[in-house]
């Protein structure tokens, strides 16, 4: 394959799966500003690991892998004091996400609560509603099966109770 | 209220009709960004890649000043040396940094992977750097105090002061800059080893909890059985 090929082939794959990088957008970031920066940050770094995906994996596993490290290994770029990363959400005041008007009141309370757990808890989640095993999960994340399902179990309730 | 994996079907679906990556995003993106990627690296190690260059620069000028000065001569050359080893020690680790920007391995190896390198050989890259400022400093200096082959430091206790408190400062200052980012790694690999430790301490209490229900039933079996020793013994008395 050419690199003509190869850019077209990257774009047409990207292009399909695009609602992936919206997504990790959206839970990674609290306003327009960071959605947009973390948005090229992350095609980016598609591109530079296109030539890494063999085809091992499907491309939405893989496009979730470099997407969600790229978002969570990127804190530089965090308006949060990283300092206080560790405390629970409780310890301290997040941001307020910005709501998106055109989401109903349910999906954009179901973002809120999200945007209040850690950024793993928030990779973790979003690999288990976006569908993925808890192979794939634990695959992504580096964690095993068992502490995935353990995880998800605790994740849920603490969203469900975010949400109440 | 609908189950959560209900309502983020929703706004996936809500989501996707904001759709604005296509090739022509995809084509600007990828020319801005590459174009700025070695901005991106730690602007730290060029700084110290840059007065290295400059030091060895200003050294090799100076070699032909102190050609009939073996000493100064000799001085300058493992001077030099030391300056192109660093040049070459911090270039490996720009390379070293780019590598690690393939975001393809698991979460758990990469956050491990930087956290090791960012604690180790970047650790050292910073003291090259600050040593690169004091090499720059020095080279400078020789320069200045050289009068016709001769060099004659002054003061030397206070010029060695001097190149010390700035080797120190640069080396906290840069160290301290870095801090932040070590700190967001090792917070984010403490978030995502917080199950496996919270798993294996379950692990561990339901092996207690076995372990004693065993117990429990041993006791019981061993008092149990001392029991009908008695009854057999009194009974056979």
């Amino acid at each position: 394959m050419n690199n003509k090929e190869v850019t077209d082939l990257f774009v047409r794959k990207i292009s399909d799966h695009d609602g992936i990088i919206h997504k990790v957008c959206h839970i990674y970031c609290n306003n327009a500003e960071e959605k947009k920066d973390m948005m090229q940050e992350i095609t980016l770094q598609l591109w530079k690991s296109f030539p890494t995906f063999k085809g091992e994996s499907k491309f939405s596993t893989w496009m979730y892998r470099i997407a969600l490290n790229t978002a969570i290994t990127n804190l530089r770029k965090s308006k949060r004091n990283p300092l206080m990363e560790a405390l629970s959400n409780e310890q301290y005041e997040l941001p307020e996400k910005e709501a998106i008007p055109s989401l109903d009141a349910d999906i954009n309370r179901l973002y809120k609560a999200i945007a209040q757990l850690n950024d793993i808890e928030k990779g973790i989640i979003f690999l288990y509603l976006e569908k993925s095993t808890y192979a794939e999960i634990g695959d992504i994340m580096g964690v095993s099966e068992k502490n995935v399902s353990v995880r998800i179990v605790r994740i849920k309730a603490k969203l469900k109770k975010l949400m109440s | 209220m609908n189950g959560i994996e209900e309502i983020w079907n929703q706004g996936s679906h809500q989501l996707s009709h904001d759709k604005s990556i296509d090739a022509a995003y995809i084509e600007k993106t990828i020319t801005e960004r590459s174009n700025s990627i070695t901005a991106q690296l730690p602007k730290i190690i060029w700084f110290g890649i840059v007065m290295c260059g400059l030091a060895a620069l200003v050294f090799i000028y100076n070699v032909f000043f102190f050609l009939n000065n073996p000493a100064v001569l000799v001085a300058i050359l493992i001077l030099l040396l030391a300056t192109m080893g660093i040049i070459i020690f911090l270039l490996q680790q720009v390379s070293s940094i780019q590598k690690m920007g393939a975001f393809t391995m698991d979460l758990h190896a990469l956050l491990v992977l930087k956290i090791k390198y960012f604690t180790t050989r970047f650790q050292v890259a910073l003291h090259c750097v600050a040593l690169s400022l004091v090499l720059a400093t020095f080279s400078l200096n020789l320069t200045m105090e050289n009068e016709d082959g001769i060099i004659e430091l002054r003061k030397v206790l206070i010029l060695g002061a001097f190149y010390l408190v700035v080797y120190f400062i640069s080396v906290y200052i840069y160290q301290l800059t870095h801090r932040v980012y070590l700190k967001q790694l090792k917070n984010a690999l403490a978030n995502l080893e917080e199950n496996s430790l919270t798993s294996l301490d379950q692990e561990m209490k339901r092996h207690l909890k076995i372990r004693n229900i065993l117990l429990l039933i041993a006791l019981i079996v061993f008092i149990g059985g001392l029991v009908a020793l008695y009854i057999v013994s009194v009974n056979t008395l």
